[in-house]
């Protein structure tokens, strides 16, 4: 395991345009998924939150229910949609970064409207009552709410980030792991480890730690600065 | 001039808010006194419009309107903008910011986060958030229950000041006597969601109509009943 390692090591310092490509569209795959649905998600899941209406708890449920969609049920979704003969099929984007990402806001997006609905559900009362006697208007008050619930939002945020890098049901169905592009961390540790390169197998899993561990000292560092 | 005409709204399992006809003048201060769950704060609730109705109206002719509920929120940003969080325009009350932080005694915290101010400051604060504004109407639910006594008196004095100042048609609710007297002219005794006594305060405390009144006037040490 150690010599794994070391030539992981040296294979990453070498600067292999394989390994570095790789690491590219996974970081463009995960950033974009991510950016896409905090836009979608967050204001959503703040104003389920904020507000008491009919059907809130149906949509909860449903919201709930898609947080735990397995990803290949998301990506056959997403195929059949992208397919020549789906009802995008005309976009031919199958086989693409672009049908990745579109993938990984399908997974993603309802997580993070569930955990924003949750996390300003709880201050919501209370805002809502004063920012309703200082005579705010609504867009104002879920502006304020939604800054509110910044240390929160990071964190699902960076949940949303971490499950969109280490995915891989989906992305293998709609990207198809074309090398040079579309073959992510997880596609290609899957492929490399089943041909026995454990070598390119390794030095993948280390980088995507890597990338894991910085994610987390972010959110660490974020949390104890707002203490 | 507030009108209030049937309302009705249920609070809780046991008590339904039920006012027949109840009149509030433009300029008028008035305290509104009960028990615990009389419906005090629901009817300041209602008459802000932060909640509906079941049935009845609330007529309200004024332009310019706050309420502050019992436990109003801080937002977790200086004291300067949660101070200024209500106003539309920002720039134009940079002088009455000034000036009501010094009356508040928050001028050397400016700059310090809200959420780091202890129970009394916090209170002070949010007094300040809605005096820097003019409002005619102003509805109060319990202002000065955590204030520090070193600031109560400057702080009703304040409270006073404005509302003469400007005109403002004053609802507070309290569990205070002296609140009540110091800053209002007119009382409501509410009690299990009506109002039962309605009227100057001297009058109330002199000659209470209901038994109810009579007792809560009692509990509360007024010697005159």
């Amino acid at each position: 395991m150690t010599e794994y390692i070391k030539e992981a090591f040296s294979l990453l310092i070498s600067g292999n345009s394989e390994l570095w490509g790789i690491i590219k569209v996974t970081l463009q795959m995960s950033f974009f998924s991510t950016v896409i649905s905090s836009f979608l998600g967050l204001p959503l899941g703040t104003v389920i939150g904020r507000t008491e209406f009919k059907g809130k708890g149906l949509i909860l449920r449903i919201t709930n229910t898609l947080m735990g969609l397995p990803p290949v049920v998301a990506g056959l979704v997403v195929f059949l949609t992208l397919s020549r003969s789906g009802p995008l099929g005309s976009l031919q984007l199958l086989f693409s970064v672009a049908a990745m990402v579109i993938a990984q806001v399908v997974l993603i997006t309802p997580l993070m409207t569930g955990m924003s609905a949750s996390a300003s559900s709880e201050k919501a009362p209370k805002l809502r009552e004063t920012a309703s006697g200082l005579r705010m208007g609504k867009t104002k008050e879920i502006i304020l709410l939604m800054l509110e619930c910044r240390p929160q939002f990071v964190s699902i945020i960076l949940l949303g980030f971490g499950r969109a890098i280490a995915e891989v049901g989906a992305v293998s169905l709609v990207g198809g792991n074309i090398q040079f592009k579309t073959r992510v961390m997880t596609t290609a540790i899957m492929l490399e480890t089943n041909k026995g390169n454990f070598r390119f197998a390794v030095a993948l899993g280390i980088v995507l730690l890597a990338i894991s561990f910085i994610v987390n000292s972010i959110a660490y560092t974020a949390g104890e600065k707002r203490k | 001039m507030i009108e209030i005409k049937n309302l009705k709204k249920k609070y809780s399992a046991d008590f339904t808010l039920n006012i027949e006809n109840l009149k509030i003048k433009t300029g008028e201060r008035v305290a509104l006194i009960g028990a615990n769950g009389s419906g005090k704060s629901t009817l300041l609730k209602l008459i802000s419009g932060y909640i509906k109705p079941d049935s009845g109206e609330i007529l309200i002719n004024t332009e310019k309107m706050a309420y502050l509920p019992q436990d109003p929120y801080i937002f977790s940003m200086s004291v300067r903008k949660n101070v200024r969080i209500g106003l539309k325009d920002n720039k134009k009350q940079e002088e009455n910011l000034k000036e009501i932080l010094i009356m508040t005694g928050l001028f050397n915290l400016l700059d310090k986060n809200a959420a780091k101010l202890s129970g009394g400051e916090k209170q002070r604060m949010v007094f300040a958030r809605m005096l820097i504004d003019k409002h005619n109407l102003l509805m109060l639910d319990e202002p000065f229950g955590a204030i520090d006594i070193d600031f109560k008196d400057s702080l009703e004095q304040i409270l006073s000041d404005y509302c003469i100042a400007n005109k403002t048609t004053l609802i507070m609710a309290t569990h205070t006597p002296a609140e009540a007297f110091n800053l209002c002219d007119k009382l409501i005794i509410m009690h299990k969601g009506e109002v039962i006594e309605y009227g100057q305060c001297g009058d109330i405390i002199k000659n209470p109509k209901t038994d109810f009144g009579k007792t809560f006037l009692k509990q509360w040490r007024i010697t005159d009943v």
